[in-house]
């Protein structure tokens, strides 16, 4: 039986050449999928984002679709107004939180709402949107809707 | 024949191009991995700009919240229910016919305040009063600091009782370095 000495020789001259090969494949592979993976998970923080403004746009319209008579939404109207389940409807199966306060008066907290969900975490975003509203004597106040919505 | 292994000049050319294969993996890599890092810088300046509008038109159109007092040339009295935007048109006008801007402190101090409040955490308010054939502001609270590099504004023109005109300005602004620091 003959041995092939030059092919011993070229195989192990080759095994550099191969882990160079081997390490910049997987370079290439790693930085890919992980690249991808992250443009996917920038995706879907975009989109809820975008779910999170369009829906307080939406919350806020809706509060100033209340008014009859005064050129700005009275806090009592927005109060007796069924806010919680037009926003349930909204979301569907997001979960959300919502806060509606006067950031510059003194006792500014007006109401607050969420939806029951007792699951982890996994992606939020929130968003706010400014608006006047006129209390019971006739002042009319800053109003902020802030909304935060998650995903379990 | 003999047992030494030989070392053959192709394989010498083989691994050079295995070396220039893997720079090249590692500089398409990094490109790669710079593209998945550019952020949405263009939407957050279009949001931002947004926020400095409906907050300059909302503290415009709210209440004072309190009863006070303004020296415009002789005393008077505004009521909590009058709306900023009035005050600040009626400020505008005694400005431009010369009263002195100490009248009026405590009316700059409750607007400021409201912005302050109202406007996020990471911006400091600032509102220009200009007139609107002038270029020099009429007023300034409190004045901007020439080394901030970044900007928001948002304007509003109010017309004046005898027909002229007279631009509201807020300015959203980072917070000085020095400020930072205190933090």
């Amino acid at each position: 039986m003959r041995s092939d000495e030059s092919g011993v020789a070229g195989f192990f001259e080759d095994l550099p050449v191969l882990a160079f090969v081997l390490c910049g494949v997987m370079l290439l592979v790693s930085s890919g999928l992980w690249t991808s993976v992250r443009l996917a998970t920038l995706r879907e923080d975009e989109q809820l984002q975008e779910l999170a403004s369009r829906s307080v746009e939406r919350i806020v319209q809706r509060i100033e679709s209340l008014t009859t008579t005064f050129e700005t939404p009275m806090l009592e109207s927005i109060a007796q107004s069924n806010l919680s389940q037009f926003v349930e409807e909204l979301l569907g199966s997001i979960h959300f939180s919502v806060n509606i306060s006067s950031p510059h008066a003194a006792n500014g907290w007006h109401m607050g709402f969420r939806d029951d969900c007792s699951g982890g975490i996994t992606d939020t975003a929130s968003a706010s949107r400014l608006f006047n509203a006129q209390d019971s004597t006739g002042m009319v106040l800053v109003i902020e809707v802030r909304l935060i919505v998650w995903k379990d | 024949m003999s047992g030494r292994i030989e070392s053959d000049d192709l394989g010498q050319l083989a691994i050079m191009d295995a070396v220039v294969f893997f720079a090249g993996a590692i500089l398409i890599s990094s490109s790669i991995l710079s593209f998945s890092n550019i952020q949405p810088a263009i939407e957050e300046q279009s949001d931002a700009s947004l926020e400095a509008s409906y907050l300059l038109d909302c503290v415009l159109s709210a209440s004072i919240g309190s009863n006070l007092s303004v020296d415009a040339g002789h005393p008077m009295h505004l009521s909590r229910q009058t709306l900023v935007r009035d005050c600040i048109a009626f400020e505008g006008d005694c400005l431009f016919r010369g009263v002195e801007a100490s009248g009026f402190s405590d009316l700059n101090l409750i607007v400021m305040r409201m912005l302050k409040e109202c406007a996020p955490p990471s911006v400091d308010p600032y509102l220009l009063i200009v007139y609107k054939s002038y270029s020099e502001p009429l007023l300034a609270l409190p004045h901007i600091p020439d080394d901030v590099r970044e900007r928001i504004a948002s304007s509003v023109t109010l017309t004046l009782e005898g027909g002229s005109e007279i631009m509201v300005v807020l300015v959203l602004c980072p917070p000085a370095p020095s400020e930072l620091d205190e933090i």
